[in-house]
């Protein structure tokens, strides 16, 4: 390090405050975070890339710095689910401030990792009051039964109303109306339980049967509608 | 001596407590919720059969301290359970500094108290599913009430308010709020469904303001938050303003912090910047709640990471109740 002449001529006056900076709840632990290896937890973050074409989730459970796990997930772009692909494998491995500027392959996911470094760097993840975090692999029993992401889609217009196609409980086969034509229920079907039962060597339709359920007053419907047909 | 998960850093305190209630060891509370006719192990992996042993045992433990109070209701008992359960966090914990163990068993006594009349679950309508766990806990409680609780869900948005009642066969009540003059005014009640459900009331409000009025209107005694559209923007607010206006009035409420951001200390205002820029849900939380939950209302290995015992919160609740209700009854 070199001074510039200005400053070798100056007297020294000296600093007051020595204090630490501000802990942060960690693992269940009060942790002064000074270097990226200090930092652990699990936490999530979103994102999305300039033209909002779709959106990323990613989980990533970190130890002393270092991404143990990563759970990428993806909504309404084809290429950011590839993309995801290839990120689940740069990730891992690397500390939180290396995976800021490794290319993710993708805005939205890029940005979803900037979200997650900042909530782990000011404390706001989700495993700080939880003593020794979670276990790697805590990020994939998010997931649930049958390793599928919780997904969303739901369509409607003023003239016809609205369709939903699916939702946490699974693909959305029928919507159960009243009698004044409003949606009373849902049925749906678990695709992850489906699949699993298809690959233990049920019989798919017997699988599709066994995967089937509904929910709220489907069985009070006056009438039942194909969302993706009528 | 039984063996339990975490046996080592909570054993301290569980043997200050056996020899404060002069209890030998768990096994002889065992026994003696046994000779009495009835068993906290089995009943807490009844009501979750993937709870860990450590739940037992306090249930156990909680049992047996009952028992030596000589308390004559499950409305003491439940107390009695709520020093056992806090007696197995383990210490400097988050369970242990909320002291979660003895919220649990005072939520259990405010649910089982003939004083107690409405239940309310507060949160914004984010989900058909949310009042599940609400619903759950008041069907534990009404199971051994003489007279059922009342449950409301009072939540931000009317449209979602009216779509959940829809879904769910509740009471849709629409009010309008005049903030000129404070009165709630109920303009319409639509029943969907039959039975039980039906009786559930299900209110929307625009704001903080009328989820307050909401809860006056109803006479509120025990509320449960959950997670929201936007948990400090609604429900929290709502509970810490109640809780102030109640006493004022000379009445209790019991208000339990529960749901996203509780106890885990994620922020609702992503542009939080600089020192204890986390948890402003688990503070505002804290600030109301006459009892915290944190982990989860279901998966025990969350709970048991918040060093309370390995069992998920609402089949806690249930579990306490029916311990209590089981002392009350070896009478």
């Amino acid at each position: 390090m070199s001074f510039t002449n200005t400053i070798e001529s100056m007297c020294p006056i000296a600093r007051g405050p020595d204090h630490r900076n501000s802990p942060i709840p960690m693992e269940g632990k009060w942790v002064n975070a000074i270097e990226v290896t200090d930092i652990s937890g699990l936490s999530n973050g979103v994102g999305t890339c300039a033209p909002h074409q779709g959106a990323t989730k990613v989980s990533i459970n970190v130890k002393n710095g270092i991404i143990e796990e990563c759970l990428i997930e993806t909504v309404g772009c084809s290429g950011m689910t590839h993309s995801a692909a290839m990120a689940s494998e740069i990730l891992t491995g690397k500390t939180l401030l290396e995976a800021l500027n490794t290319d993710l392959v993708c805005d939205a996911i890029n940005v979803a990792m900037r979200s997650i470094f900042e909530n782990l760097a000011y404390g706001r993840s989700q495993t700080a009051f939880s003593e020794g975090g979670l276990p790697v692999g805590a990020g994939l029993d998010d997931l649930g039964k049958g390793l599928r992401s919780q997904v969303g889609t739901a369509y409607g217009t003023k003239a016809k109303g609205a369709r939903y196609l699916e939702l946490a409980e699974g693909y959305v086969t029928r919507i159960a109306l009243d009698e004044d034509n409003e949606i009373i229920g849902y049925e749906i079907v678990q695709m992850g339980k489906m699949m699993s039962a298809i690959a233990d060597g049920i019989d798919a339709n017997q699988a599709l049967n066994d995967s089937r359920s509904h929910y709220g007053r489907f069985e009070d419907g006056v009438q039942y509608v194909d969302p993706r047909k009528v | 001596m039984a063996e339990f998960e975490g046996k080592e850093r909570r054993i301290e305190r569980i043997e200050q407590t056996l020899a404060q209630y002069q209890i030998e060891s768990l096994e002889a509370a065992r026994e003696l919720c046994q000779s009495r006719g009835f068993d906290p192990h089995d009943i807490t992996l009844t009501t979750q059969p993937i709870a860990f042993e450590n739940a037992a045992w306090a249930y156990v433990l909680g049992g047996a301290i009952a028992i030596k109070k000589q308390d004559k209701t499950a409305e003491q008992a439940a107390l009695s359970i709520g020093e056992a359960l806090q007696s197995f966090c383990v210490p400097g914990s988050v369970a242990d500094q909320r002291k979660v163990g003895l919220g649990h068993g005072q939520l259990a006594s405010r649910l089982l108290s003939t004083q107690s009349d409405c239940f309310c679950f507060l949160a914004g309508h984010e989900s058909y599913a949310a009042a599940e766990g609400a619903i759950k806990i008041s069907e534990y409680a009404n199971q051994v009430r003489s007279k059922p609780l009342r449950l409301i869900l009072n939540g931000l948005g009317k449209d979602a308010a009216y779509m959940i009642a829809r879904m769910n066969g509740f009471t849709y009540v629409q009010t309008q709020f005049d903030y000129q003059t404070g009165e709630l005014n109920i303009t319409r009640e639509k029943v969907f469904g039959k039975g039980h459900r039906a009786s559930i009331r299900c209110y929307g409000t625009d704001d903080v303001v009328e989820g307050v009025a909401v809860m006056h209107h109803e006479g509120v005694d025990i509320s449960i938050t959950g997670n929201s559209t936007n948990a400090a923007r609604f429900q929290h607010p709502v509970a810490g303003t109640y809780k102030k206006e109640r006493l004022l009035l000379g009445k209790e409420y019991f208000s339990v912090a529960s749901g996203g951001g509780t106890g885990r200390t994620m922020h609702p205002d992503n542009v939080g910047a600089g020192p204890a820029s986390y948890g402003l849900t688990d503070t505002m939380g804290r600030m109301h709640c006459d009892a915290q939950f944190a982990g989860s209302s279901s998966v025990p290995a969350h709970v048991e990471m918040m060093g309370l015992v390995g069992m998920g919160n609402n089949p806690m609740v249930g579990a306490s109740v029916a311990v209590s209700v089981a002392v009350e009854q070896s009478q």
